[in-house]
């Protein structure tokens, strides 16, 4: 059947049945000029963000959870959080963490603090394969399959503590991930260097190169400044670090006392070199090249100077400008990459990469961009959003103190509700930024919803940025604490997303129901087909030691079966054509009633099965 | 049979002894199943009660309560399966070539171990006796059963170890283009042939030919199962028996090869 004639079937079957399934099928083709069509018919500054009943959003949002550990995806505009996927947390509606294949990837681990979710890219853009994560918690890194938009791989990275930026490689594609170490801890950390506990000179931050197709580490480039935010270049040459604690504190005070820190660049070409040369220590298992200052043999690193402890580094979508936050400063710090080069050369001195430095508010953190020439910084300490013009900060610099005084740059403050961190517009972080929306990740909601005890939600503010004016449309509250986000475009991710799992991926699906007993051990393979379980009945003996795999064979779309044991504490959901285990003790004699926890059948309530334990 | 007591054990064996005497004696008058042995009708008739009537419905003809409200989907398209209707004596999965009815142990390996993507579950936890009985009260629902002779020919399924190599692969798509399973089955095994939105089963309901790309097959994913369908076809459904179209044994596994790399099992 042709695509087109399938597709013309399909829709004259939606129509029939109903309003939202319409949408749901009508979505998946919509093609990419459409949707932009749609939108462009909308004056500028002033895009609705309502989404009618029916129909779909125009971005996928993936959204961190901060120490809930998990991702989020939200509809934008919607704002709508239409799903969850559990990365370092313990999930007990879908078993993530109670399954033996996510017990495998968790290693007994379920706390975690996710800060930035990025995509893999191809060419700049967001190709729509991977999602990555970093838990700042447990110093781990975890991978996400956009197709299944699941969980594959968790890296533990040693040597590090407070893995705190991450970004992956936007061009040519992404390779290589980096994520920094936010803490300087003792290398390695352990007994074997106790006489390093007490003495914070000898306490060291890390770059850490990953593998995205191995999700193994490369190698790490230890530094004795602190890596806190994180970007790479929109030329596959560079990655870059904010640094806030170059003083080694370990006080407040001491981390503060430097009037300047550092962006600090790592050049990709020479620390591919410092690795054919061998020129690295083996720590904990992975490659350490030293890129101290005076250590540095292959000049890996740049240390560009930044007032006073600056939080995010991002890059404008054109790839010409790394625009540093600068937190206790009030400006932010524009740095030209075309110069860089020049830098890394000695023709130039590291400073004079910045080209502006405009002031922009009371405790600047992270800048995003509407792919039109403007940035657009969330600052803390004023609660505002301030969209500023990159060029005429630029030119303002050139012309002296007296042109910047009178601010130029800045075209629109706004006011918002309150304390922001991360802010991020769609589609900022690629080449194809395009100015549509803005979400401002507050991190206090204080009186914007009603009270809901004294820990209250965050404010996920809706800002419409198409318009000269930065335009608040929509409140949206999330639990503990989204950090940071991205905003895709629907067309990038939608074609990308299945429906079933490919049944015979996970080696243990079972075609036939059957138990297997040897000894104590006893393996049941069983299929589930709304309302119904393979098997209706399984004897055990008190002691067993129990593996229940079970496949769902249920084709349609959405039909996903739970799969509870009474009383012996073990939930999870198979979604159609995915396969998940679990591993138990019958400890307790007893009839003990399988069940169906997710609604699956008009005869849901009788999906269930026994488990007979005899003493 | 854990948890049978001794007693029971020793029942059942007398039973089984009772019933293979009997099985010989029916065989030799060739005489119709039911009548002469009511007892295990009534047995099977039980079973059927507690087990399968909810789907296959007090007549026999599938339209039990789930028959009716069970929905199935499958690349964005919606149609009704029905569970199995007795009454026409018609059975998909036979070791017997097509047109014929299966024999008794065909049906046994369905009960005991149900068929996956679909609402019929294993039966592995009932004992052989009830599974056996079952099979009994089936019986009556179709008068074939009393009117045909049972056919002679069984099929077996002998797999040569060269099966999924890739030669074999390469001759079987070969035989799947010729023999023109992409009609239906489309050039990548998705289900998607030109003819397969205008398939339908003996009862006029809708059907999709099988995605071999995903799922498994309803009458198990052994390359023995895969063979058995190519050769005694699905009857009641749209697909036919290869038995006379590809006569070479060969080429019928050189077909199951193929089938086995569209499932993505070999390379």
């Amino acid at each position: 059947m042709s695509r087109k004639k399938f597709n013309k079937q399909r829709r004259k079957l939606l129509k029939i049945l109903g309003a939202a399934s319409v949408a749901t099928g009508a979505g998946v083709m919509m093609p990419k000029e459409v949707l932009l069509a749609r939108a462009e018919k909308k004056p500028k500054g002033k895009l609705s963000y309502e989404v009618k009943p029916g129909e779909l959003d125009e971005y996928y949002g993936f959204w961190s959870g901060g120490h809930s550990g998990e991702i989020r995806i939200i509809g934008v505009p919607s704002m709508r959080e239409i799903h969850r996927i559990p990365v370092f947390n313990m999930d007990v509606g879908s078993g993530w963490g109670i399954t033996n294949e996510s017990k495998k990837l968790l290693r007994g681990k379920y706390a975690g603090d996710t800060h930035h979710v990025h995509g893999s890219y191809v060419n700049g853009t967001y190709d729509g394969k991977w999602l990555f994560v970093n838990d700042k918690l447990n110093n781990r890194v975890a991978r996400i399959r956009i197709d299944y938009m699941e969980v594959d791989a968790i890296l533990d990275i040693p040597n590090i503590q407070g893995a705190h930026g991450l970004f992956p490689q936007r061009y040519p594609r992404t390779e290589w991930l980096v994520q920094n170490a936010e803490f300087q801890i003792p290398v390695p950390n352990n007994e074997s260097n106790a006489k390093a506990f007490n003495e914070p000179q000898k306490y060291y931050g890390m770059h850490t190169i990953i593998d995205a197709e191995r999700m193994a580490v490369v190698c790490q480039i230890m530094l004795d400044e602190n890596c806190d935010l994180a970007a790479t270049d929109y030329k596959g040459k560079y990655s870059m670090c904010t640094s806030y604690n170059t003083e080694k504190g370990v006080t407040i005070s001491e981390m503060l006392a430097a009037d300047h820190d550092y962006l600090i660049v790592f050049n990709w070409e020479r620390i591919r070199k410092a690795l054919r040369a061998g020129d690295y220590k083996i720590v904990n298992g992975v490659k350490v090249i030293d890129g101290r200052k005076g250590h540095d043999k292959h000049g890996i690193t740049l240390r560009i100077p930044v007032p006073k402890n600056p939080h995010g580094v991002n890059i404008s979508p054109d790839g010409r400008y790394a625009v540093c936050s600068g937190k206790v400063s009030p400006t932010c710090t524009v740095v030209d990459l075309e110069l860089v080069d020049k830098a890394y050369a000695g023709k130039i001195k590291p400073e004079e990469c910045i080209v502006a430095q405009p002031y922009i508010g009371l405790g600047p953190l992270h800048t995003t961009f509407d792919g039109r020439g403007n940035a657009i910084t969330s600052v803390f300490i004023d609660s505002t959003n301030v969209k500023w013009n990159i060029q005429k900060a630029i030119e303002a610099e050139k012309q002296g103190e007296e042109a910047k005084k009178k601010n130029p740059h800045i075209i629109d403050v706004l006011d918002i509700h309150y304390q922001v961190g991360h802010i991020m517009a769609s589609m900022a972080e690629t080449k194809e930024a395009d100015g549509k929306w803005l979400v401002s990740l507050n991190k206090v909601s204080k009186d914007r919803f009603i009270n809901v005890g004294p820990l209250k939600p965050e404010n996920d503010q809706l800002v419409d940025i198409s318009g000269e004016k930065l335009r608040l449309v929509h409140d949206g509250p999330a639990y503990i604490e989204p950090h940071d986000c991205i905003i895709v475009r629907r067309d990038i991710i939608e074609p990308k997303v299945k429906h079933r799992y490919d049944m015979f991926e996970h080696p243990l699906a079972v075609t036939e129901n059957k138990v297997e007993r040897k000894g104590n051990k006893v393996i049941i393979r069983m299929t589930a087909n709304a309302p119904v379980y393979g098997l209706q009945e399984v004897k055990l003996k008190k002691g067993d030691r129990v593996t229940l795999i079970l496949t769902n064979h249920d084709e349609i779309i959405d039909l996903s079966n739970g799969c509870a044991i009474s009383n012996y504490n073990i939930n999870f959901v198979v979604a159609p054509f995915q396969t998940k285990s679990v591993t138990f003790t019958a400890d307790k004699p007893g009839v003990f009633w399988v069940y169906c926890t997710n609604f699956c059948h008009a005869l849901h309530l009788e999906m269930r099965m026994r488990l007979i334990v005899e003493p | 049979m854990e948890g049978f007591s001794l007693k029971t054990k020793g029942a059942v064996i007398l039973f089984f002894l009772v019933l293979l005497v009997f099985a010989l004696a029916t065989l030799h008058t060739s005489d119709s199943v039911y009548g002469k042995d009511s007892a295990i009708i009534e047995k099977g008739k039980k079973v059927y009660k507690k087990y399968c009537i909810i789907c296959h419905g007090e007549k026999g003809d599938g339209k039990g309560l789930i028959g009716i409200i069970h929905r199935v989907e499958k690349s964005g398209l919606v149609w009704y399966v029905y569970p199995r209707d007795f009454t026409v004596g018609v059975f998909k999965f036979r070791s017997t070539p097509t047109g014929c009815l299966p024999t008794d142990d065909d049906l046994l390996r369905t009960i005991t171990n149900g068929i996956p993507r679909s609402g019929m579950p294993s039966h592995k936890d009932l004992s052989l006796e009830e599974r056996k009985a079952v099979i009994a009260y089936i019986k009556t629902f179709s008068k074939r059963w009393v009117e045909e002779e049972p056919c002679d020919e069984v099929i077996e399924a002998k797999m040569p170890k060269w099966v999924g190599t890739p030669e074999s692969v390469k001759k079987g798509e070969k035989i799947y283009v010729k023999m023109k399973c992409w009609e239906c089955h489309g050039y990548e095994g998705k289900g998607d042939g030109p003819k397969s939105d205008k398939l339908k089963d003996d009862w006029g309901d809708k059907i999709l030919p099988f995605d071999f790309t995903t799922g498994t097959l309803k009458r198990g994913s052994s390359p023995e199962n895969i063979y058995m369908t190519y050769i005694t076809g699905l009857d009641g459904t749209g697909m036919p028996s290869y038995e006379d179209s590809i006569p070479n044994e060969e080429d019928r596994w050189h077909l199951v090869s193929y089938t086995l790399k569209l499932m993505k099992r070999v390379k």
